[in-house]
């Protein structure tokens, strides 16, 4: 179904990605399922709470710390992870369909967001998934969950996603 | 969800010099410890560390690699204050990381 390189460097800087309308409208799907999760209080003991503990872990092991830490930093991780969010829809609202192609431009910044976008929906869906250890990425990726199967392509577009800005990261050493 | 950190707040036993002491644990420095988990990819892990340290790509490999088969691994270490920032930056990045004394 997925392209074979979904996103592939610009030689004047950023990325193409290039994705069939089907893929497009699964992405389209994730900013309103990420949105409540970035903001708002969780009762721990329910599923949206356990996805919360995974998308913004404890730092410190002591609730004392954990707490002082907290209040130091607000809301900023949560809100740099929605802004993320609000750039990865605004940039699929855009771009061309051509054919059975749909492609649009972005800024490695804009990429970036995509990125963490991508990474959020990845972990949320292992967390519905109930994946707890490495066995689900072994043998067969032929399952017929969808949210499996969106759980698998993701891994996909973001592997493809890593392979196009690694080179911006400039010369090792 | 793997393991958090189970490292206890050690209280000091012995008082002879309590400003010294208390100084000494201000000057340890802090580990930027990330752990292992499940779905995060290697390769994502490889990427988040180069990007926010500025490691080569053998150095942040090793790393990712320790994090993956011993669980966890020390990324950073420093004064609270960077370490603080440091985890911050690696949550917003959807890593699981946490901050212990050295």
């Amino acid at each position: 179904v997925a392209a074979l390189e979904a996103v592939r460097r610009l030689p004047s800087g950023g990325v193409r990605v290039r994705l069939t309308p089907r893929e497009r409208d699964i992405l389209l799907t994730l900013p309103g399922q990420l949105r409540p999760l970035m903001a708002g209080e969780y009762d721990l003991d329910t599923p949206a709470g356990w996805v919360r503990e995974r998308l913004f872990p404890s730092a410190y092991e002591d609730p004392l710390d954990e707490y002082d830490y907290r209040e130091l930093l607000g809301t900023t991780v949560p809100d740099q992870r929605l802004a993320a969010i609000e750039e990865f829809a605004r940039t699929l609202e855009g771009g061309t369909l051509r054919r059975l192609t749909w492609t649009t431009d972005l800024s490695d910044d804009q990429a970036h967001a995509w990125l963490s976008a991508v990474n959020d929906a990845r972990l949320t869906l292992a967390m519905v998934l109930g994946v707890t250890d490495e066995s689900v990425w072994e043998g067969r990726q032929d399952s017929n969950d969808p949210t499996k199967i969106v759980l698998f392509y993701l891994g996909w577009l973001q592997e493809s996603l890593l392979d196009a800005l690694t080179p911006a990261l400039g010369q090792d050493g | 969800l793997p393991r958090k950190s189970a490292a206890p707040t050690i209280a000091p036993d012995r008082v002879e010099d309590p400003v010294g002491q208390e100084r000494d644990e201000r000057d340890r420095p802090w580990d930027v410890v990330v752990w292992n988990d499940p779905v995060t990819l290697m390769s994502y892990v490889v990427y988040v560390l180069r990007k926010l340290f500025g490691h080569d790509e053998p150095t942040a490999t090793r790393l990712m690699l320790q994090v993956h088969n011993d669980g966890r691994a020390v990324v950073a270490s420093g004064p609270r204050e960077r370490a603080e920032s440091d985890v911050s930056r690696l949550h917003a990045h959807g890593l699981q990381a946490t901050l212990t004394r050295a």
